[in-house]
């Protein structure tokens, strides 16, 4: 065989493995150019990374308080309240708890704000990542994201969302067929969402929210309530961590 | 393109960020953008005028609007229940008001139509669910309110609390204020509370009970003041709180008491990022306090400035921090109006002084600091004989104040107004509207 062949016999499967390499970033690329959700999902990777930067209100600044050393109120019972899941399957809140522990959150992908949804589920990926490697808490805590947005966040979305965020833990993501079916949640929580409009009349696609996260014990009671400014994943661990030592009763303090 | 859409989204994200709102309210609330339409005055009934009942009276605020500064609409509650301090839920939607001497709260339905708020609730029950007297101050939590109370119903003293509601009116606990803690001795009397969510720190002030502040003190007040006297506080100091508490906000326990005489009363966090600080002012000893956090992580409480002449009893009531930190507003029973530059806080400067009536006490600013509304009335047994009872709006322009509007409550036959909060027609109804460049700035 003459040495000319052997270079090019060589050099085709590199011309290959080039061109197929060229063609999956370009796939890649071109992906993430038409898929609004994959910028999505990098515009809140940014957000997220500057959640605490020194420009804005949020700069925790304290030593979080020892597991079992403080009492979190019974605030309230949250009923057993029926939503879609990533499977487009009706199911129940206190199905999906199993009397577990919950941390509950209510977002809309859509969100732009990096104080408000962004950072919510920034959060609870920390919380995710923490749970998984704790073997005390991995089966004791069950996370809940729902979106109070159903007629974008539908199943499918959701469901993507997830495969994005790749939860290691048993994180759940919760929406429903319409507004008015996730009304009676939103209120039964009092977490009050309102769409802004611009002065035409028309929506602007963004939703007026408080960002707050949920501690529900393991008898479905509202433990606490974080919001901007207190939402801190070990704050978080360290409240689930007392609420398990907290022997269960249901009367109000 | 990339970075534009990152631009707009972040300058989104920026205008609807849930920050505090005209200043001095809880960080917990949705903050108003630009103009107030209303301002929300929860006032006391006076018998020799209208009905004599408490109302929450709502007066219209915006410049472009053909009843500005005009009484748009009022809520009578029927009676009087010494009407004094109200703050909204943290979803800004309802506000809540008390009454001092009775303990009722009255709920307002603001959010559905911010121009009518409708009652629709009244807690009646506060005394006996707490064992608090004197529901003062409304401090919106995240799903919930923290109310101080001023008393207590063993003795109606100066002993008192804290309660924790659900924003639907349901009681949680109540947490008793400190007389010990570790080697710090105090007086468990309360008055205001402020949280500093970043610090997980919580600050209360204390003032007096049911006994004293119901009572007629026209007799004592009128006996010092004009004597110039300040001899007050040793006759009459033991019967006020002379402590504010410092709480770890999270585990809701004291850590530590902070000597403070003269009655501590309103609490202002300083509201810049890194600003480990808050004021406050003592109505007793006429000073106006810092209360820091030390570079080793302790808590201190350090006079600043005499408010009015030291010879001089005056009475400072409220203060009213500016978003930038970096001017207070002191409105005192003298009827003078003092502003002070605290851009260093730890040496305050009094650069501007008013004499805007009889007496006056609450004094609020719009979140661009432009707009001043003042109040006049303390407590119905405190009241000057000859007080006039206002509600006057200024404007600020970092040097002086300029006379807007007065509404005269008695002229009105509304009766004697202490309290206000901020109301905005586009917020309620979710109508984007551009902010102002400056405000943009100020916020910043």
């Amino acid at each position: 065989m003459k040495p000319q062949w052997l270079i090019k016999g060589a050099l085709a499967p590199l011309l290959f493995i080039t061109l197929l390499l060229g063609y999956k970033l370009w796939e890649d690329s071109s992906k993430l150019e038409k898929n609004p959700f994959e910028e999505y999902y990098l515009l809140y990777k940014i957000h997220t990374e500057h959640a605490y930067d020194p420009s804005g209100v949020y700069i925790p600044s304290f030593p979080v308080p020892e597991p079992g050393t403080y009492q979190l109120p019974h605030i309230k019972e949250v009923k057993n309240h029926i939503l879609l899941n990533e499977e487009g399957k009706p199911v129940r809140l206190y199905n999906l708890k199993k009397n577990k522990v919950a941390v509950v959150s209510f977002i809309y992908t859509n969100c732009p704000d990096k104080y408000g949804c962004n950072l919510s589920t920034f959060i609870l990926s920390q919380l995710d990542k923490a749970l998984s490697k704790s073997p005390e808490l991995k089966n004791k805590v069950v996370i809940i994201t729902v979106s109070f947005d159903p007629e974008r966040d539908t199943p499918p979305r959701l469901k993507r969302f997830r495969e994005l965020l790749n939860p290691s833990s048993d994180w759940r993501f919760l929406t429903a067929s319409s507004e008015k079916d996730v009304e009676p949640v939103l209120n039964d929580f009092g977490q009050r969402v309102q769409k802004l409009y611009y002065e035409d009349g028309r929506w602007t696609g963004i939703y007026r929210h408080v960002l707050k996260i949920f501690l529900l014990d393991e008898q479905n009671y509202v433990r606490n309530i974080y919001s901007s400014g207190m939402v801190n994943t070990a704050l978080i661990i360290s409240d689930i961590k007392t609420l398990l030592n907290d022997p269960p009763h249901h009367t109000q303090e | 393109m990339r970075h534009l859409v990152f631009i707009l989204t972040f300058l989104i994200a920026y205008v609807f960020t849930a920050k505090a709102d005209e200043t001095c309210q809880s960080p917990y609330l949705p903050k108003i953008v630009g103009q107030e339409d209303y301002v929300y005055v929860w006032t006391l009934g006076d018998p020799k005028v209208g009905d004599g009942s408490d109302k929450l009276v709502v007066i219209d605020v915006n410049p472009k609007s053909d009843t500005f500064g005009k009484v748009v609409h009022y809520v009578s509650v029927g009676g009087r229940h010494e009407a004094h301090h109200c703050g909204f839920t943290d979803d800004r939607w309802y506000l809540w008001c008390g009454g001092l001497d009775d303990s009722h709260i009255f709920i307002f339905d603001i959010g559905s139509d911010p121009k009518h708020p409708r009652l629709v609730r009244v807690i009646r029950d506060f005394s006996d669910k707490t064992g608090l007297v004197g529901p003062h101050t409304f401090y919106a939590l995240p799903g919930r309110m923290l109310i101080t109370g001023l008393s207590n119903v063993q003795d109606r003293g100066g002993f008192t609390g804290l309660a924790e509601y659900t924003n639907e009116g349901e009681y949680i606990r109540t947490v008793w204020l400190p007389k010990e803690v570790g080697n710090f001795k105090g007086d468990g009397y309360g008055y205001d509370v402020r949280v500093n969510a970043n610090l997980n720190t919580m600050l209360t002030s204390s003032f007096t009970g049911w006994k004293l502040y119901m009572k007629d003190l026209k007799g004592v007040i009128a006996q010092y003041i004009p004597k110039g006297e300040k001899k007050v506080y040793e006759d009459f100091g033991h019967m006020f709180g002379n402590t504010m508490v410092v709480w770890d906000f999270h585990r809701m326990k004291p850590k530590k008491i902070l000597h403070v005489p003269g009655a501590p009363l309103e609490i202002r966090w300083a509201l810049k990022p890194n600003h480990y600080y808050a004021f406050t002012s003592t109505a007793l000893t006429d000073k106006l306090w810092i209360i820091y956090r030390t570079q080793e992580g302790d808590w201190e409480a350090k006079p600043i400035a005499d408010i009015g002449s030291p010879d001089e009893w005056n009475l400072p009531l409220d203060i009213s921090i500016s978003s930038d930190d970096r001017f207070i507003f002191v409105g005192s029973y003298d009827g003078v109006l003092r502003v002070y530059d605290v851009s260093d806080p730890f040496n305050a400067k009094l650069i501007y002084r008013k004499k805007i009536g009889t007496q006056i006490n609450m004094v609020s600013q719009s979140w661009d600091g432009r707009r001043i509304y003042i109040t006049s009335s303390l407590l119905y047994n405190w009241d000057k004989p000859d007080a006039e009872h206002f509600l006057k709006m200024y404007r600020w322009d970092g040097r002086k104040l300029t006379h807007v509007f007065t509404v005269d409550f008695f002229k009105e036959k509304l009766g004697r107004p202490h309290i206000m909060r901020f109301g905005q027609e586009a917020f309620y109804k979710g109508i984007v509207k551009e902010a102002p460049e400056n405000e943009t700035a100020m916020v910043d």
